[in-house]
């Protein structure tokens, strides 16, 4: 069930007055209603999801026990590989199978031999790419012995299947919310009411933001032959609004529905787009998977220890497996590609730790010279983005040939002036708002209860009145 | 937890009496809500001719033109309406008042909607006698465009600048008709032999007496078609009825195009008054077909 619609409207009070109320606050029923909550939240796209959920829980928590039993390391090796290959199996299978085919196939016909492909019809589980990182973490975790292997298969149930992040991440380290179903939770209302005005400005970015801008994204990247450049131009920055509302406002959606249970999730997102480099962007987006990359493949291959070709080499690699993680599809391959270009001169010039602090911090405007950073890094960011979004490499390569023309400079025959002006808003809370773990997150905190309920009643008018019609969640697909 | 709780039914309760204060606003200053109640409410009509549709036939049948050639006549249609609605809307009336209309125009659009969709148009469906209130029929939900028509209206005087008038909705607006005649398109005759709703509401009039009208709305010349005005004798299961193509490009030279329009197909209140004199001429005064097309 999707967060913005009316299934999870009436699960998630359902779930929540069983949880504080039918449990009585024991940590045994409270994890187990998690767990059959999560079954229920994932088993309503498709139940047979369920069986590959319920596998891969239960073959980890096996291979979690045996690493904490044995003492051989060469066997303790062959566990973890068990378990790289189970996780990373069932996702190559359900994600890769008919790409590889298809550029196996095409391979072998470029050297003048025909093999007969038969694609099969893959339905992806929603999902498989979070959760199968997310039991990964704890396997890899368990054998390098950064934390005990839990004996507790509802609470390590409810871990890979916690309903929130399940589909769409943040994706969770087991030595950070695993511990969080050892202890009994307690009801915080300051923790609650701040979940809520979260849930609440995830849904802004998902309905408001990302499905109208969706909407002329589509229509502009599905008709881009027929569009000027300055349209095209249009598109691809609608598309950068889309993709961050969707995924940013899902993962504000998790986060903040989290915490009415008592949980606390990683930070996913931090305002990426007033990055002043690259580096920072990396630093600010999806950063459950960035992180998850470095410290499980990135790190283990070296990182940036050893020379400058290990550096290089481990940079593409990292860059490469980031996008081929989004998809089957040699676009994302080419993002990948792109984005370790933009890295790589940071990194080897040791300029990719030079921005950590929020930018003009403690400040209302930025300086000229992060003005131009930032209109830099947004420049290259919405470049490659074109390649995300784009249907093919073709069709990326058209699209951005058709922008360097002279249409360019012509008004674009798409031009909704709602949607600039609430994306014009959008911006301006994001921005007043960058040094928070949100948005709103410190917003009307001082202000009289009237104003502030005046602002949360403005901003769900404004979600009812100006919202998109309903698209898909980006990040299902991958 | 009990503090939250209480907040939060506050919060809630704070919500509902906002969309009941949102449902009072836009029901008497919507068009649409305005001429549902108004039709609903009517005391003792006895016009002779309805006129249902979308807003093609909203904006562009000046009922009260008719009225003054004698023909008493009312303007049901509701923008973004459906054949269904429509249908439903006419059984209604005919079911409420006792004095039946003698004609019913159907203004419709075939080059730009959808005659097969089964919708029901939320203003219609929410002020329906037997409808069951459910919670997707709260205000904010059922009639979230409004919202936005509202913030349209505050902000343009072009928007708030119409009046209605025996039903139809007048617009003072003028936006020049710049688009060009396709010299190779034709009406889409299967699209109206197809429509199941239009069936149903032939058949419901043909259970009254009522004669109907089935007619093509002129739009901007882009969408004008090359066939003559017709009238077309199309078969529709065991029946045949008129269909009057008002967008044949012949036809549509009467239109000033940088005065008769007031936007995406739609005419202005004086593109209206000279398109229904046209239409009183051709259809309503000799009420005889002329050389029928059979199609």
């Amino acid at each position: 069930m999707l967060f913005n619609s009316l299934d999870f409207a009436i699960f998630l009070p359902i779930t929540f007055i069983l949880y504080w109320f039918v449990t009585q606050q024991k940590l045994k029923l409270q994890n187990l209603l998690i767990v059959l909550a999560s079954y229920l939240f994932y088993g309503w796209w498709d139940w047979r999801f369920l069986s590959l959920i319920i596998f891969s829980t239960t073959v980890d928590y096996l291979i979690g026990l045996a690493l904490g039993k044995e003492k051989n390391h060469k066997k303790r090796r062959i566990f973890l590989w068990a378990s790289i290959l189970v996780n990373l199996g069932f996702l190559g299978f359900f994600k890769y199978y008919n790409f590889f085919l298809d550029n196996l196939a095409t391979a072998f016909s470029f050297f003048g031999t025909e093999i007969s492909s038969r694609s099969l019809n893959i339905i992806l589980p929603v999902g498989i790419s979070f959760y199968t990182f997310q039991t990964l973490s704890y396997t890899i975790d368990v054998y390098k012995k950064k934390m005990e292997p839990t004996k507790d298969f509802i609470a390590f149930a409810a871990f890979v299947s916690f309903f929130p992040q399940l589909v769409a991440g943040p994706i969770e380290r087991a030595t950070h919310l695993l511990p969080q179903f050892y202890k009994k939770r307690t009801f915080d209302q300051n923790n609650a009411v701040d979940g809520l005005r979260q849930i609440l400005w995830g849904l802004f970015k998902k309905i408001v933001i990302a499905d109208n801008c969706a909407e002329y994204a589509n229509l502009i990247f599905n008709n881009s032959e027929s569009y000027s450049g300055s349209t095209l131009v249009l598109g691809a920055l609608f598309f950068t609004f889309q993709i961050y509302g969707d995924f940013s406002g899902y993962s504000d959606i998790a986060i903040g529905t989290s915490r009415l249970f008592g949980f606390d999730l990683m930070k996913n997102f931090s305002f990426p787009y007033f990055s002043r480099d690259m580096a920072e962007f990396w630093r600010r987006w999806h950063i459950s998977l960035s992180t998850w990359f470095r410290d499980y493949l990135y790190i283990p291959l070296g990182g940036s220890k050893g020379g400058t070709w290990k550096k290089i080499r481990n940079t593409f690699i990292i860059f490469l497996v980031s996008g081929f993680w989004h998809g089957a599809n040699w676009t994302f391959i080419v993002w990948g590609l792109l984005n370790a270009l933009y890295f790589l001169p940071l990194l080897l010039t040791q300029q990719n730790r030079v921005n950590i602090e929020v930018v003009a911090k403690g400040k209302y405007l930025p300086s000229v010279k992060e003005v131009l950073q930032i209109a830099v890094t947004f420049v290259l960011t919405v470049f490659a983005w074109i390649f995300f979004r784009a249907s093919s490499l073709s069709h990326a390569w058209h699209y951005i040939m058709d922008i360097f023309n002279v249409s360019v400079f012509q008004k674009p025959q798409v031009l909704p002036f709602t949607l600039l002006v609430l994306l014009t808003l959008f911006l301006v809370i994001e921005w007043l708002g960058r040094e928070g773990e949100y948005a709103i997150s410190k917003m009307g905190l001082n202000w009289k209860k009237a104003y502030r309920y005046a602002f949360y009643y403005s901003l769900i008018i404004i979600l009812f009145w100006f919202g998109g019609k309903e698209q898909q969640f980006i990040y299902f697909q991958f | 937890m009990k503090r939250f709780l209480i907040q939060l039914t506050i919060f809630g309760l704070g919500l509902l009496i906002l969309n009941f204060l949102y449902f009072l606003l836009i029901s008497h200053t919507d068009w649409d809500f305005i001429k549902r109640t108004e039709s609903l409410n009517l005391s003792n009509p006895t016009f002779d001719l309805l006129v249902l549709g979308n807003s093609l036939a909203m904006d562009g049948i000046d009922t009260q033109y008719l009225s003054k050639q004698g023909l008493s006549a009312y303007n049901m249609a509701i923008g973004g309406s459906s054949l269904k609605t429509n249908y439903i809307q006419l059984e209604e009336y005919l079911n409420r008042y006792e004095q039946k209309p003698s004609y019913v125009i159907l203004g419709l659009g075939s080059y730009m909607n959808n005659f097969e969709r089964d919708d029901i148009h939320p203003i219609v469906e929410y002020t329906m006698e037997e409808h069951r209130y459910t919670f997707s029929d709260l205000p904010f939900i059922k009639f979230r465009w409004l919202g936005a028509e509202l913030m349209k209206k505050i902000v343009s005087s072009a928007h708030r600048n119409a009046t209605i008038s025996q039903g139809q909705l007048k617009f003072k607006k003028i936006e020049t008709d710049k688009t060009k005649r396709n010299p190779a398109l034709q009406l889409n005759l299967d699209k109206y032999k197809s429509a199941k709703w239009i069936l149903e509401i032939l058949e419901l009039c043909a259970a009254h007496n009522i004669q109907v009208f089935v007619i093509e709305m002129p739009g901007f010349k882009k969408t004008q078609n090359v066939d003559a005005l017709g009238p077309y004798t199309l078969p529709i299961n065991e029946n045949n009825y008129r269909l009057y193509n008002f967008n044949s490009q012949s036809f549509c030279r009467i239109f000033d195009d940088s005065k008769d329009w007031i936007g995406n197909n739609h005419l202005n209140e004086i593109g209206a008054k000279r398109f229904t004199k046209h239409l009183y001429k051709e259809v309503l005064k000799n009420n005889s077909p002329k050389k029928e097309i059979s199609r």
